[in-house]
């Protein structure tokens, strides 16, 4: 395995369940306790490493028992530790979805901010009512101090002081208020990034689309999907409208049929048995990916070795293509048939602009955000159909960052969810709290308590049957190069998290893979082909 | 054997009786939380708890060890002194 993903590390995952009984301050001073404890193992081995044994056989002896219970001390520390780390982590967790219950916002920043707020309002009361208390007496004081003035001819010296103290209090008072406005501000910025406002986006977008396409300017109308061959090479692939994408008015099935019409036989796949129509090559045969860290593993293989030799693995390199993978899970039954289910691999936003040749970019995120079919999806369901996907087969889809929204909203998309059996979603730091998932279908998404991006939706994912949600905290020990710099955010990070929940995994974990198993026909004898497709919006 | 490793076993005996009180606190830890994610911690505070009592007892079996070992090494030393 990896050693970025392997590397011991300081995450800890826990199921997000509700409602539950906690008692949040229990479980900080259970935390304290244990970090005590660490602290006194920590000392312990301090302490035996400091024998010093001479050269002889005997001593050589006594040394490597030392070394050993050194070790144990060490491993004892470092389970003391995680435990900490749980009971902290649970304690900041639960302490949100309390606050969640209370306001119906629930994120680490949200909350943060709701709690600073909070903090603020005593400190600005006090201030004011003190500034305002000294005032009075303040003003009563230069009343007196003015009439006796004028009567006695004497200096008023003392009000002066008084004078001197409500000005620093009103100041102090106008500074607290002035913060708290600001915080308020971030507060309503940061909730304006509510689904509402993403739809508006997604509108602009498409008006900005137009606009360009009235003006020939930079507006890309098509969407080619192209298969890609194991050296890079594109095949022939279909051609999509992405003005008919965006209003929802592509009907994708129909559109690759009608296409592979047109390219003639000379395109044609040439794939036994009538696998397909198209000619889509396979670029590999993996082993069938039975966990949601080897599910995950696949997106972190699309992001970093894409295929087509448009494409490209970098962050922000603006690459011709994106790459969307899938992957041909084909059973043979005991009865002899062959029955054949899906998975689509998503990888996160590659581009921060907004019209990137690549569909991994802003579009693509404000369109998903707002539920609206976007270019990830449409290729998907493209590249679906270019490898013969019947109706009715199972289908499932994982993804990370934007792979993830993309992921839940095609599972959301009514045409889609109809034409297919859709089995299964899989998010990583992907703010899904609002995607239209049906009720019911079975969902495992991981949040990094600190990923601003899994934050924007705002909420805590809904806790729903078979909706596994996974909070993660802290961070790994050996972050690996990030190019978007979100260490919380990393696709590696949610791999170690994923991991470290199936190293230990809960019933339901269990109970949601074996239906995982049922759903998409996976067993010992299932064989699985990846197939890539690269995705390109042109003129 | 010097008086280093005579130490040894000291220290390790110390050690021991510490581990020994960890072992004590580690049982007076308590919290309220239910649920799955709960269960797991609560496995692995019971876990924690069984390694830390296998620690102990390898430190007490080690004090034993390394006791004799120092007694050994002890009555070498004294024979080549003698024989020296």
């Amino acid at each position: 395995m990896n050693n970025e993903t392997t590397s011991d590390n300081q995450l800890s995952v826990i199921q997000i369940e509700s409602p539950l009984q906690v008692d949040t301050e229990s479980l900080q001073q259970a935390a304290y306790q244990y970090q005590q404890v660490a602290d006194w193992l920590t000392s312990l081995r301090t302490t035996l490493g400091l024998v010093t044994s001479s050269p002889t056989i005997f001593g050589n002896l006594i040394a490597t028992e030392v070394a050993h219970l050194w070790g144990t001390l060490q491993a004892l520390t470092e389970k003391t530790q995680q435990l900490y780390r749980r009971l902290t982590h649970a304690q900041i967790l639960y302490e949100a979805v309390e606050d969640a219950n209370i306001r119906g916002f629930s994120h680490g920043r949200g909350t943060s901010i709701q709690q600073l707020l909070q903090q603020m309002k005593p400190a600005i009361f006090i201030s004011v009512t003190a500034a305002d208390v000294l005032g009075r007496t303040y003003r009563k004081f230069v009343f007196r101090q003015v009439t006796k003035t004028l009567h006695l001819q004497g200096k008023p010296s003392s009000y002066l002081i008084f004078a001197l103290i409500d000005f620093s209090l009103l100041q102090l008072a106008s500074d607290a208020k002035t913060a708290y406005e600001e915080v308020k501000k971030a507060d309503t910025w940061f909730l304006r990034y509510s689904n509402s406002q993403v739809e508006k986006i997604a509108a602009r977008i498409a008006r900005m689309n137009l606009e360009r396409q009235a003006a020939n300017q930079t507006f890309l109308p098509y969407l080619h999907v192209n298969p890609v061959t194991a050296d890079g090479q594109l095949y022939t692939g279909v051609e999509l409208n992405r003005w008919d994408i965006m209003l929802g008015e592509t009907n994708i099935p129909q559109t690759v049929t009608a296409q592979s019409q047109a390219v003639g036989a000379q395109s044609r796949a040439v794939g036994a048995q009538g696998q397909t129509e198209w000619n889509v090559p396979v670029v590999g045969e993996i082993t069938t990916p039975l966990t949601v860290s080897t599910l995950l593993q696949r997106t972190k293989t699309v992001r970093d070795k894409p295929l087509a030799k448009t494409a490209s693995h970098k962050f922000n390199e603006k690459p011709r293509s994106g790459e969307v993978e899938i992957i041909r899970h084909s059973t043979r039954q005991p009865d002899g048939q062959v029955t054949r289910s899906y998975t689509i691999v998503f990888k996160g936003t590659q581009d921060f602009s907004l019209d990137a040749t690549t569909s991994h970019d802003m579009q693509t995120n404000l369109q998903a955000m707002a539920s609206l079919r976007n270019d990830m999806s449409a290729s998907a369901q493209a590249g679906l159909e270019m490898l013969g996907a019947q109706p009715g087969e199972a289908v499932e889809l994982v993804g990370h960052s934007q792979g993830g929204i993309v992921s839940a909203e095609l599972a959301g998309e009514a045409a889609f969810a109809q034409r297919y059996q859709v089995t299964g979603v899989i998010t990583a730091g992907s703010p899904v709290a609002e995607s239209n998932l049906a009720e019911g279908l079975p969902v495992v998404s991981f949040e990094h308590l600190d990923d601003p991006v899994a934050a924007l939706d705002t909420k805590m994912n809904p806790n729903s049957t078979r909706r596994l949600n996974y909070s993660v905290n802290g961070e790994l020990a050996n972050p690996p190069g990030n190019a978007t710099g979100l260490v919380d955010h990393s696709l590696e990070g949610y791999i170690t998290a994923a991991q470290q929940v199936e190293a230990q995994p809960e019933r339901s974990l269990r109970e949601w893979l074996r239906t995982r198993r049922e759903l998409m026909h996976l067993s010992k004898e299932t064989r699985s082909e990846v197939f890539r497709f690269a995705v390109t919006r042109k003129k | 054997m010097e008086d280093l490793s005579i130490r040894t076993s000291d220290t390790l005996a110390e050690v021991s009786a510490e581990l020994q009180q960890v072992l004590n606190t580690c049982r007076a830890i308590t919290w309220t939380w239910d649920g799955a994610a709960a269960e797991i911690t609560r496995q692995q505070h019971a876990q924690l708890l069984l390694e830390i009592e296998l620690a102990v007892q390898a430190f007490e079996t080690t004090v034993t060890q390394v006791r004799t070992w120092e007694w050994q090494a002890q009555v070498e030393t004294a024979l080549a002194l003698a024989g020296g």
